[in-house]
């Protein structure tokens, strides 16, 4: 089973999801400590986005990754499940859980503030992000773990 | 093999990209327009089928020839899908991707614009046609270029599985 978290870039708050699912964050509370020290967590790179990056297994053997798409979540869920489809691979072994509603506006503040290099700042704004982002996410990754 | 020709809407030059590969349009001279107009899904999709993969026909090597309409997407469509080929261990020699907007000219992209997007198909299907016969050559260069790297790697890929086959043989004797 591979279980793909889809937001705009992979590495902000499908991550997180990524993550609560794997039981290697807690949704009530997660310092700034916590969330940076998350393997690949806002190693945010342009040309990579679009690439799945595995985030791990779970106690299940499913491989959960995370997936950067920009705006068109949609889209890009729509051609990868037809992609899929086109290897034969059977619609039980799969499934994309879309994050990019999820994704508050700290967290595209500090998207933005990383395109213009403020790296701290951006931090910060992330950080501010994930919190807000946390609780909504456990709701998500939990319904879809059922 | 599957083959996977993209462009922003699916409509134009993906099409067309798969119809000279398929053999459906000439590489000898320029098409009619009503060669161009009878192609199927040419100037007739809408931004509800973006997103489909849909197979257009097999080539004469029996590759599947597909197209795609995947908006602003090309660089992060690429990644994703050759990702996913790598994800679910699918050979990397199995699907090919390329990316046909290169030789979109603005005739094509006003027109695709006008016809699919505002729905004037009488205005902007005239121009689409005169962009499409704009950058025709540009477009059947391009499809020869992917005939004969696929053609390569797939007698690549049938050369090994021949030595592997004459290896397991002689090791049966």
């Amino acid at each position: 089973m591979k279980v793909f978290y889809v937001c705009r870039t992979g590495y902000h708050t499908s991550l997180l999801a990524a993550c609560l699912h794997l039981g290697r964050l807690n949704h009530n509370s997660a310092d700034a400590k916590e969330i940076y020290r998350i393997s690949g967590y806002d190693k945010y790179y342009r040309d990579d986005v679009g690439k799945p990056f595995l985030a791990g297994i779970d106690e299940n053997d499913a491989e959960v990754y995370t997936l950067g798409v920009t705006g068109e979540n949609h889209l890009m869920i729509r051609a990868a499940g037809e992609l899929i489809a086109l290897m034969g691979v059977s619609p039980g072994d799969w499934r994309f859980v879309d994050t990019s509603g999820i994704s508050s506006k700290w967290t595209f503040i500090g998207q933005l503030s990383g395109k213009l290099h403020l790296k701290t700042l951006s931090k910060v704004f992330f950080y501010f992000g994930a919190r807000k982002e946390l609780p909504r996410l456990k709701d998500v990754v939990c319904r879809k773990n059922r | 093999m599957k083959i996977i020709y993209h462009c922003y809407g699916g409509a134009h030059s993906s099409v067309t990209a798969a119809a000279v590969h398929l053999g459906w349009l000439p590489t000898d001279r320029l098409p009619e327009a009503m060669e161009l107009k009878n192609l199927p899904y040419f100037d007739r999709t809408t931004g509800k089928d973006h997103g489909y993969i849909r197979l257009m026909g097999c080539d004469r090597y029996g590759n599947e020839i597909f197209i795609l309409g995947r908006r602003n997407c090309a660089k992060i469509f690429e990644n994703m899908a050759k990702g996913l080929v790598t994800v679910f261990g699918e050979s990397k020699d199995e699907y090919h991707f390329f990316d046909v907007m290169p030789y979109v000219n603005w005739k094509m992209v006003f027109g695709g614009f006008t016809s699919r997007k505002l729905g004037i198909t009488y205005i902007g299907r005239p121009i689409i046609l005169a962009g499409v016969l704009a950058s025709y050559w540009k477009i059947v260069s391009f499809v020869q270029r992917v005939v004969v790297t696929t053609a390569t790697k797939s007698d690549k890929q049938n050369n090994s599985l021949l030595i592997q086959s004459k290896i397991r043989e002689r090791t049966n004797s």
